[in-house]
C-alpha cells in the first residue's frame, strides 16, 4: 500500500473560450490545481456534482485531454513529457473505463473485435494467443464466449459495461480510471457490476480511481475519497472518516442531501442554498462561501488551501484549524 | 384530507403497443388509487412501465397505444374522453412534471410566457392578473428574484432552477393531482434534495396530490405516503411507505433494497438480482420475477395474484397467499 503508483501534482485545465466582439477573454478553471496521489492497491474515488471538473480531471491524467499545467507521475515516469509512442506504452498500464456503455463501442464491431483491438495496437502474442485471451477475459467478465460474434446493440446495459470493462482490463492494466461506471444502469445490474470491480480488484491486484456523483456507491467500493468542488478538491480523507465525520462544510452538506432509504430516519438536513457557480466565474476567495452557512469575511476574500488536519485528512477551509 | 372517493382509481389497466402486425403489452392489468392530498411512489427499474402508467394518466401516449381499463379521476373515466375534452382537464386538473428540465422547456419563449400558457388556455383569470400570478408561482417554487427570470429564457437558468420553473408551469392552474416522471433524477444530490423538500411543502401546503415516479428508494422514502413496486408490467407489491421498508415482503422488492449501496452506513458485499428484466414480449409464464428469484418453486409457474396480505399491504408472491391462506395454490 506505501507504494504511490500514480502521483498528480497542482493538474490544471483551463479552456479559454474565444474572445467575442466586446467581451474580454473568458477562462474557465474546470480542473484548477489538482494533488491527488494514489497508492498501489487502492480505491481513491473523486465525487463531486456535475461541472465540479472530476471527469475532466480524470481525462486530464490519461491525457485523453491535455492539460494546461501540473504533472503527473505514473510510476516514475512524467506523462506529460511522453511523446505520443512513448504514452502508448504507459497507456497499456493506465486503462479507462467509461460512463456509457452504450456510446463508449463501436456498433459496427463484434465483441470479439472490440477485445482483440487493445491487443492488436499493443502488438502482444499471436492470432491464437489473442483469441485464448479474449475467451478467458469473458469468462472473467461473466459473458459467454458464444457471445463474441455479437454486436454491442445485441446485449443489455450490463453486458455492454460488462464488455467495456472487460477491454480495459484485457491488458492487464495497473490502474483503471473509471468514470461513472454505473450511474447508467439499473440498480439491480448496477450492484452486479460493482460486485464484479470488486472482484476483478482482487484477482488482477488493480487500483481504481472511481470517478462518481453517487456517495452511495462511493461509500461502497472506495479506500479513500477525494470530494471535489468547482475544480479543487475541498476535502480528502479515508472513507470511514469521510462518511462519519465530514469536516468541509460542503462535504456535510453533500452528505446530508442523500436521501436516506428509510422512511423513519429523519435527520437534520442542511438544504444548500442556491446553485452550483459557473466555473467560468467563480466566486472569489473560497468557491464554496456563497453557499456556505458558515462563511465569515475571509472566505469572500482569501481562497483557502487544502491543508493536513490534526486526524490526518486533508481539508481547504478557513474554519479547519490543521 | 381523506375523503370516501379516491381522487384517481384506476381499474384493470391494460397498454399495449401495436408493432407490424401484434401488440407487444407493457402494463398488464394494474389496479391502484390515490387519495386526495396524498404523495404516492411508482417504483420500478427501467422498463417495467411506470411511465407508461403515467402518461396514459394524461392520454400522452404515442398513436399505436392499445388501452384498455378504467382510470377514474375525481369520478371520470379519462380512458373514455375525447381528445377535446382531455384538453381541459390536463394541465388544468392534472400536471406533470418531466424528468428533463433541460428539454421539456420550450428554448424560444421566455419563461414568463410558459408559465402564463396554461393560464390563458384554460381560462382561469382575466389576462392583466396573469403576469402577477406567474410572479406569485415562480415566488411559491422558491425561486428568487422572479421578476427578473419572468423575462429569462431557459437556457439562462441552471437545472434546479429549470426544474422549479417546471414546478411552477404545473402548479398554475391549481391541479388536484401532479404527476411527476423522475422529477430529480437529472438533478445534483444538493439540488434533488431543495426539489424534494419544495413538492413536499406544495403537497403540505395547497393538498396537492402527487404521483411520484421513481428508481430511486431513497426518494421514496424522503417524500412518499405509500408506495407502489412495479416489475415487468405489474404491480408486485404495494404499502404505505413505513411498512413498505419495515416488513419488505416480495422478493424483489427485498431484491431492490439489498443491491443499493448506502451512503449512511457500511454495507458488506452488495446482494444484486441475479439476470435482468425480461424484454417486452418475452415475458416468463407465471410468476414474472420467478426465473430472477432465489425463493422460486414449482407453484410460480402458476401466476400469483395481487393479494391482501396485511394491513394496507398487497403482495404478488406465493410466499405469502399461501401464509395468508387466501388463495388455494393449484398446482399446474
Amino acid at each position: 500500500m506505501n507504494h504511490p503508483l500514480l502521483e498528480v501534482k497542482g493538474l490544471t485545465k483551463h479552456y479559454v473560450s474565444k474572445k467575442g466582439l466586446w467581451e474580454d477573454k473568458k477562462v474557465v478553471k474546470a480542473v484548477n490545481g489538482i494533488d491527488l496521489t494514489l497508492y498501489n492497491g487502492e480505491v481513491v474515488s473523486i465525487v463531486g456534482e456535475s461541472g465540479c471538473g472530476k471527469s475532466t480531471f480524470g481525462r486530464c491524467v490519461l491525457r485523453l485531454i491535455e492539460p494546461t499545467a501540473g504533472s503527473v507521475n505514473f510510476e516514475g515516469k512524467s506523462l506529460l513529457d511522453l511523446d505520443a509512442k512513448s504514452l502508448r506504452v504507459v497507456r497499456r498500464d493506465v486503462q479507462f473505463v467509461f460512463q456509457d456503455p452504450y456510446a463508449s463501442l463501436n456498433p459496427r464491431s463484434t465483441v470479439e473485435e472490440i477485445l482483440m483491438t487493445p491487443l492488436v495496437v499493443h502488438n502482444i502474442g499471436d492470432k491464437k494467443e489473442r483469441r485464448g485471451k479474449v475467451e478467458r477475459m469473458m469468462d472473467t467478465v461473466g459473458l459467454s464466449k458464444q457471445h463474441l460474434n455479437r454486436y454491442p446493440h445485441e446485449f443489455s446495459g450490463g453486458q455492454r459495461q460488462r464488455i467495456g470493462i472487460a477491454r480495459a482490463l484485457i491488458l492487464q492494466p495497473k490502474l483503471v480510471i473509471a468514470d461513472e461506471p454505473v450511474s447508467a444502469l439499473d440498480v439491480s445490474v448496477q450492484a452486479q457490476i460493482l460486485n464484479l470491480m470488486q472482484d476483478l480488484k482482487e484477482e488482477f491486484k488493480l487500483t481504481y480511481m472511481f470517478i462518481s456523483h453517487d456517495l452511495s456507491v462511493v461509500r461502497h467500493i472506495s479506500d479513500r475519497v477525494a470530494v471535489m468542488y468547482l475544480g479543487r478538491i475541498v476535502e480528502i480523507a479515508d472513507k470511514t472518516d469521510l462518511y462519519s465525520n465530514p469536516q468541509h462544510p460542503y462535504t456535510k452538506a453533500l452528505l446530508s442531501s442523500v436521501p436516506v432509504a428509510d422512511p423513519e430516519a429523519r435527520r437534520e438536513r442542511i438544504l444548500l442554498e442556491g446553485d452550483l457557480p459557473s466555473p467560468s466565474r467563480p466566486p472569489a476567495g473560497c468557491a464554496f462561501h456563497p453557499r456556505c452557512p458558515y462563511a465569515v469575511e475571509a472566505c469572500k476574500s482569501v481562497e483557502p488551501i487544502l491543508q493536513r488536519m490534526a486526524d490526518g485528512r486533508f481539508a481547504a477551509c478557513h474554519l479547519l484549524k490543521s | 384530507m381523506t375523503s370516501a372517493t379516491p381522487l384517481l382509481e384506476i381499474r384493470d389497466l391494460q397498454i399495449g403497443f401495436k408493432k407490424h402486425n401484434h401488440t407487444v403489452d407493457i402494463v398488464n392489468g394494474i389496479s391502484f388509487s390515490l387519495q386526495r392530498g396524498e404523495i404516492v411512489g411508482v417504483v420500478g427499474e427501467s422498463g417495467c412501465g411506470k411511465s407508461i402508467t403515467s402518461l396514459s394518466v394524461l392520454r400522452l401516449l404515442a398513436d399505436n397505444a392499445v388501452l384498455n381499463g378504467t382510470i377514474l379521476f375525481d369520478g371520470v373515466d379519462l380512458a373514455k374522453l375525447s381528445d377535446k375534452e382531455m384538453t381541459k382537464i390536463r394541465g388544468n386538473q392534472i400536471s406533470m412534471i418531466f424528468q428533463e428540465p433541460m428539454t421539456s422547456l420550450n428554448p424560444l419563449h421566455p419563461i414568463g410566457k410558459q408559465i402564463i400558457e396554461p393560464l390563458i388556455r384554460h381560462g382561469k383569470m382575466p389576462k392583466k392578473d396573469m403576469k402577477a400570478r406567474a410572479i406569485e408561482l415562480l415566488t411559491v417554487v422558491g425561486l428568487s428574484r422572479p421578476t427578473e427570470i419572468y423575462d429569462s429564457y431557459p437556457h439562462e437558468l441552471s437545472g434546479g432552477m429549470r426544474q422549479r420553473v417546471m414546478i411552477a408551469i404545473a402548479l398554475a392552474c391549481n391541479p388536484k393531482l401532479i404527476i411527476a416522471d423522475e422529477p430529480t433524477t437529472a438533478l445534483d444530490v444538493t439540488i434533488q434534495a431543495q426539489i424534494i423538500h419544495l413538492m413536499k411543502s406544495i403537497s403540505e401546503k395547497f393538498g396537492t396530490s402527487f404521483m411520484l415516479i421513481t428508481h430511486d428508494l431513497g426518494v421514496v422514502a424522503e417524500i412518499c405516503d405509500r408506495v407502489i413496486v412495479m416489475y415487468a408490467g405489474e404491480i408486485v407489491e404495494e404499502a404505505d411507505v413505513r411498512t413498505l421498508f419495515k416488513n419488505t415482503q416480495h422478493p424483489y422488492t427485498t431484491g431492490l433494497m439489498k443491491s443499493i449501496p448506502s451512503a449512511h452506513e457500511t454495507k458488506g458485499r452488495l446482494e444484486p438480482i441475479p439476470g435482468a428484466v425480461p424484454l417486452a414480449g418475452e415475458m416468463p409464464e407465471g410468476c414474472r420475477f420467478a426465473p430472477r428469484c432465489a425463493h422460486a418453486m414449482d407453484i410460480c409457474m402458476t401466476k400469483p395474484l395481487l393479494t391482501e396480505t396485511g394491513a394496507d399491504h398487497r403482495c404478488r408472491c406465493w410466499l405469502f397467499a399461501e401464509k395468508e391462506g387466501l388463495h388455494e395454490p393449484s398446482l399446474a
